[in-house]
């Protein structure tokens, strides 16, 4: 009984595992596969691979308005950035909301949290309007603080858990040996912090690569980011699928890299304070 | 190196005060240890004199200077904690260095103190080790040396040994001991273990649930508690109370117990026929008195070599004995016990007061 039990529950979970990783898969192979077998029905598996469709990709030789390589770097100069300016701000929020006392200290926690669950599409309107009036669609900024204001409370709220983690002991002896409250955090809370660091900027990374909605709507050419090329593979020219796997392909390979090597960061991430 | 003064201390969280009107003077180069039980405010009144804690009334000295409002990196003070607190990011050499690195010390001088702590405390080969590399024993020593480097006016230890093994625990009291011998400064020292304090201590203070119970040298507690807690408080095993009451027999004034039995009491105890007391005599102070003793009947026998411990009933309650000779008892034999009239301690039973 035991045995089946175990049997029925593996069965499941390759299923999902089989479900989760076959549209990878099929995008992988796609890429690598010549424009007139790419869509044929039944599926061509056994075909001589190409790199064609990475070389189109990346030198711009595709029916869409930009270059895809130029794209990426878009994405990575956003992401870093954005993740960059979410620290600055989460770093020293998530000390004082640790180890300070102040007055109204619970109410701003608990806001700060209940953001978390704030829907960032009832958002985008407002910002587009704002960034308009300002001047400041289609710049970095009108992605980079966004991206950054939406993945604050999540990143406040994990490396708050962190310091928590840091035996309060260990700054109270930098304080008798004469440091001053900067100079803690300088010298004592952020080293320890970098594991905490770490797993918050690839939370935060992760998001803001992967984002398409802000970015779709509040850029047009000059920062426009991979997600948003992705979607100009289809067009009147029809959809370029084996192009439009390979840009996916190299759009999502980053992020599988990191998530594998360090998933164990990853996993401290997604469940952080599950566990006091 | 500097005199301590805490005048009136007292410490609240909320509404509830843990430390009620502390006062204890500590002479330039002493030795003193605060000891009591666990909750009884010794950690939070050294928190205080290191400024972890803030002061609800009263005042603190370090020297000359009042530290009440002083942050602890003004205090020139230096601290041992419990878990030893390193940096668990830096090496033995760096650990100890930090304090003078925050003051722009020059790295030659750094070098130098810090072999010289390092050379004090047998860490020499250690200064390149990170604390995860180290025993208890080791970090401990890191964490004595990061103290000695700053060359403070007052050293505070807060159960620095809590945490070793009892046999390091034992070579770690010589080696504070003969530390303070060596540098002569002044250091206050928490325990809930009265051993450490007898046997570390050039003065002891007792508290008890925020309360200064006894100060004084630990001779001084041992032979003549003020009261019940500090003389149940100080020694090891711990002192026996037998409750009852004054009477004169001949002249001579004796205790008489519960169920009757008697024992002869010093000539200081006061004449005061029928006024109930509560007497105590240390393990180590019963005497075998076949001719004049009460009996005592033997319930369990523990022989460690050196000496016998012995637990048995004697005059109606629970008592423990303590002989360093082997005595030829077994569980079920009754040994005749008394003791002599100068160890009997004498206290009031309503308030366990010492009655001399």
């Amino acid at each position: 009984m035991k045995s089946l039990a175990t049997v029925l529950a593996r069965l499941a979970l390759w299923s999902a595992l089989a479900t989760t990783l076959f549209p990878i898969l099929w995008m992988l192979l796609t890429s690598f596969k010549q424009p007139d077998i790419s869509q044929a029905l039944p599926p061509v598996w056994d075909f001589a691979p190409t790199w064609q469709n990475y070389r189109d990709v990346l030198t711009g030789n595709t029916y869409t308005s930009q270059v895809f390589g130029v794209l990426i770097v878009h994405t990575v100069i956003v992401t870093f950035a954005s993740t960059l300016v979410g620290l600055v701000a989460a770093v020293p929020a998530a000390y004082a909301l640790a180890r300070l006392r102040f007055s109204g200290k619970r109410f701003a926690a608990n806001w700060i949290l209940t953001t978390i669950m704030f829907p960032p599409i009832v958002s985008v309107i407002p910002v587009f309007i704002f960034a308009s009036r300002l001047g400041l669609t289609d710049t970095w900024p009108v992605l980079v603080i966004p991206y950054a204001a939406f993945s604050l409370p999540m990143m406040i709220w994990m490396l708050r858990s962190s310091i928590k983690q840091i035996p309060f002991e260990i700054e109270e002896a930098a304080m008798i040996d004469g440091a001053s409250q900067a100079d803690i955090l300088r010298h004592i809370v952020l080293p320890l912090l970098t594991p905490g660091i770490v797993s918050a900027s690839l939370l935060a990374g992760m998001m803001a690569w992967n984002e398409f909605l802000f970015a779709l709507t509040l850029t047009r050419s000059a920062v426009k980011t991979a997600p948003v090329g992705i979607s100009e593979f289809t067009n009147m020219y029809g959809t370029q699928w084996g192009t439009l796997s390979a840009a996916a392909t190299v759009t999502v390979a980053p992020i599988l890299v990191i998530t594998i090597l360090l998933r164990r960061r990853v996993v401290e991430g997604l469940t952080f304070g599950a566990v006091k | 190196m500097a005199s301590l003064e805490i005048r009136n201390v007292v410490k609240s969280f909320g509404a509830v005060e843990v430390v009620h009107n502390v006062s204890i003077d500590i002479a330039d180069g002493e030795f003193v240890v605060l000891v009591g039980p666990s909750g009884c405010g010794k950690s939070t009144l050294l928190r205080m004199i290191a400024g972890l804690e803030k002061i609800s009334a009263g005042e603190i000295r370090i020297g000359a200077r009042v530290v009440n409002d002083e942050p602890p990196k003004a205090r020139d003070i230096a601290m041992v904690f419990q878990n030893y607190a390193l940096y668990p990011h830096m090496t033995v050499a760096d650990n100890m260095g930090f304090g003078l690195r925050l003051k722009k010390t020059p790295r030659v001088e750094i070098a130098q103190r810090v072999d010289r702590a390092a050379k004090i405390l047998g860490l020499e080969k250690l200064l390149g080790r990170f604390p995860r590399q180290l025993s208890g024993g080791q970090r401990q020593r890191v964490a004595m040396g990061r103290a000695i480097v700053r060359d403070p006016q007052v050293f505070l230890f807060d159960e620095p040994l809590s945490n070793l093994d009892a046999k390091l625990r034992v070579q770690m009291r010589t080696e504070i001991k003969e530390l303070h011998q060596r540098l002569r400064t002044t250091i206050v020292y928490v325990t809930h273990d009265q051993i450490e304090a007898m046997t570390m201590a050039d003065k002891i203070v007792v508290l008890h649930d925020g309360v200064v119970e006894q100060i004084g040298h630990p001779l001084e507690l041992y032979d003549h508690p003020c009261n019940l807690f500090v003389a149940g408080f100080i020694g090891s095993p711990a002192m026996n109370f037998l409750n009852g009451r004054l009477s004169t027999e001949n002249g001579a004034p004796m205790f008489v117990a519960e169920n009757g039995q008697r024992l002869a009491l010093g000539r200081g105890a006061p004449n005061a026929e029928g006024r109930p007391v509560t007497i105590g005599v240390r393990p180590e102070h019963f005497v075998i008195d076949p001719e004049r003793g009460a009996p005592a009947e033997i319930v369990v026998v523990e022989p460690t070599g050196s000496e016998t411990q012995v637990f048995a009933r004697y005059m109606g309650r629970e008592i423990v004995a303590l002989f360093r000779d082997r005595i030829g008892a077994h569980p079920g034999s009754v040994i005749k016990l008394s003791a002599p009239p100068e160890r009997v301690h004498l206290f009031d039973a309503e308030s366990g007061l010492s009655l001399g």
